[in-house]
């Protein structure tokens, strides 16, 4: 096609911004085009790393052909690190790994030496055209064939089975300016000896978690290290349509999984009191967030949820219809919180929300504790106060448990209360009482209630009542 | 969905236009109009959504006089087809405007919106998506471009762009030399 060189025409921005988006042997291979081209690759402030290992007889173990392979694209891709002129601000790995041999973990953490480890991707994250100013980070494994990762041909993926071994791990190293972390099939995480308090990546505000494998823990250090995810805005995203058991311990926060997961077990949520509630988020948005976060399981057959003040996650009618979902799978349920000593109507609210959101239950626990008031004041007083309330209660505590087949409810306790049972006049509790909530009238089997016996007229006594006459 | 673009869509546009006038007139260099809705506008391009703001819309056609009616009508196009297409739930979900977030792969409607095009047609967007600061188009017409230079060897991409050697052989070679890990094939 004879023609006009239009793409050498183009701006230096605009190049290099085509620059970006080429892998980096080919973004280096273009000084040779022409004197226009020249240095241009060096300043486009990209890098994208990409090796792909080939299924040949190197692979098999062991083999020295297979790592000096390795070092031939590590050395390449310092090279390319070294010979940038301007700071490094998009940095993507790219490993494409052949089936049926699964060497990427072999490839960027291996050595010849089983007992010696060696970490690719640290060595680039530590470089130092790369730490002090990597915005975006991306590391992804990808089986052979597939090409990209749209969310269209993510589907076509063939087997998500050929990727239930370990990928790579990724070191927390700070990078100062990292605001979006992308990471595909990762597998764990390299955590520094003394994390704590130390924000590694203090900007990062997007998290793209896609197929990736990460122990619970390794998801709340990622948390601890980028704490602008704890802001509102960002979501965490976590892809894992193959979750079965999710176990969160942490403060409330926007995470969302970004597709369902089918065979979702049991969901555990741990939601703690927030140390510093005038940084956190307000009554309003706490109750978004939580009812945002467990929205990501409604498959769920399991649902055990402690919350630090049930009203936290009490919604009113008029948010009702914004918030709640179902669990239609959902056949136990089980809740833990403290709530107000004098006023009771807000676990009340949320006990019904829940129990409206799961249509079929069968088996309900309640677990209940109160806080008194004038605790709020001092945030370091009143989280050990809560601590120590807590494990009082449940020494103290009434046990309860009724059961749809046995005409009187019995009591299951170490403590004999039964005489004060007698005199609680009424079960009415406003926020609960008079809804229509399916579970109660149809599956509904079994309910165990836990509760500190402060007066016959305690919220866990009127609950008692309550079931017992509803059953 | 919106496969087929031209005169068919136009006018779709335009009754679209008719029923809430929400739409801003845009003139190409050669004085053609075009409709596009404000709102994608405004969401899609910094210099139109600064020029809605500012109120210096013109009802009878804002003057883009570097832009040619090819170019600005795939600008056009493109805008209506976001406004149509479903936003993937990150983008509904987050705060963060297209033009401060991080790159996303080209939806599959994006590949196909810059794969019809003629080489000119994808240059003069590119330019055209430059002046506007339409970050979005950009990044995909950009990408549309690395992708025509990937896997080629650099003669193989001097004859797609017609771009002409310019090098002495001996500077071919030092630059060789001095790059010997970008030519080395593992």
């Amino acid at each position: 096609m004879a023609g006009d060189d239009l793409l050498s025409a183009l701006g230096d921005d605009l190049l290099r911004r085509i620059l970006h988006f080429v892998p980096f042997k080919e973004a280096a291979a273009t000084s040779v085009l022409s004197r226009r081209w020249g240095s241009l690759w060096r300043s486009s402030g990209a890098a994208n790393l990409a090796a792909r290992i080939l299924n040949d007889d190197s692979v098999k173990y062991p083999s020295n052909a297979f790592f000096s392979r390795r070092d031939a694209f590590a050395r390449a891709a310092k090279a390319a690190l070294d010979a940038a002129d301007a700071p490094i601000t998009r940095l993507t790995l790219r490993v494409d790994e052949e089936p049926p041999h699964q060497q990427a973990y072999r490839f960027l953490h291996g050595t010849i030496d089983p007992d010696v480890d060696h970490d690719v991707i640290r060595a680039l994250l530590t470089h130092r055209t790369v730490a002090p100013s990597v915005e975006e980070l991306r590391v992804v494994v990808v089986a052979g064939a597939v090409e990209d990762l749209s969310p269209a041909s993510r589907q076509q993926e063939p087997d998500h089975r050929s990727f239930d071994h370990e990928t790579y791990r990724l070191s927390l190293v700070t990078l100062a300016h990292l605001r979006v972390l992308d990471l595909t099939r990762c597998t764990g995480l390299n955590k520094p000896p003394s994390m704590h308090d130390h924000a590694v990546f203090p900007r990062v505000e997007t998290l793209r978690l896609r197929l990736c494998s990460l122990s619970t823990s390794d998801v709340q250090a990622l948390m601890d290290a980028a704490p602008r995810l704890a802001s509102r805005h960002p979501t965490p995203r976590i892809d894992a349509p193959r979750l079965r058991y999710f176990w969160y311990k942490g403060y409330e926060r926007y995470l969302s999984l970004t597709s369902l997961a089918p065979d979702m077990v049991v969901v555990d949520l741990h939601l703690l009191q927030d140390l510093y509630p005038c940084h956190g988020l307000n009554p309003r948005e706490k109750r978004a967030v939580f009812w945002e976060f467990i929205r990501s399981f409604p498959n769920a057959r399991v649902l055990k949820l402690k919350a630090s003040n049930l009203k936290d996650i009490a919604v009113g009618k008029a948010r009702r219809g914004e918030l709640l979902c179902t669990f239609r799978n959902a056949v136990r349920l089980e809740l833990e919180g403290v709530h107000h000593a004098t006023t009771s109507k807000a676990a009340a609210v949320a006990i019904a929300n829940l129990l409206r959101c799961c249509p079929a239950l069968v088996d309900l626990r309640l677990r209940l504790s109160t806080v008194p008031s004038n605790s709020f004041k001092d945030h370091e007083y009143r989280k050990a106060f809560l601590e120590r309330e807590k494990r009082m209660d449940y020494d103290k505590s009434v046990s309860r448990f009724m059961d749809r087949h046995r005409l009187k409810p019995a009591v299951i306790s170490s403590l004999d209360d039964n005489d004060k049972l007698d005199e609680v006049v009424t079960g009415h509790i406003p926020g609960l009482s008079g809804h229509s909530l399916t579970c109660l009238q149809t599956s509904l089997r079994k309910v165990g209630l836990q509760f500190r016996m402060d007066n016959s007229r305690c919220f866990g006594i009127k609950l008692v009542k309550f079931f017992t006459e509803i059953m | 969905m919106e496969v087929d673009k031209g005169k068919g869509e136009a006018e779709e546009t335009r009754k679209v236009a008719e029923a809430d006038r929400d739409t801003v007139t845009l003139k190409s260099s050669d004085g053609k109009l075009f409709e596009v809705s404000k709102e994608a506008a405004a969401r899609l391009s910094t210099v139109l959504a600064g020029m809605i703001a500012g109120g210096s819309i013109d009802d009878n056609g804002t003057d883009l006089k570097q832009i040619g009616s090819e170019a600005l009508e795939n600008v056009v196009d493109y805008c209506n087809k976001h406004a149509n297409s479903i936003p993937s739930a990150a983008l509904i979900s987050s705060s963060i405007s297209f033009n401060t977030a991080p790159f996303k792969e080209p939806e599959e409607w994006e590949r196909k919106f810059v794969d019809r095009l003629s080489h000119d047609a994808l240059f003069d967007l590119v330019e055209a998506a430059n002046f506007l600061g339409m970050e979005r188009l950009l990044d995909v017409t950009c990408h549309k471009i690395s992708e025509m230079m990937k896997g080629k060897s650099p003669d193989q991409i001097r004859e797609v762009f017609n771009i002409k050697n310019d090098y002495t052989k001996e500077e071919l070679e030092e630059i060789r030399q001095e790059l010997a890990w970008a030519f080395y094939d593992d």
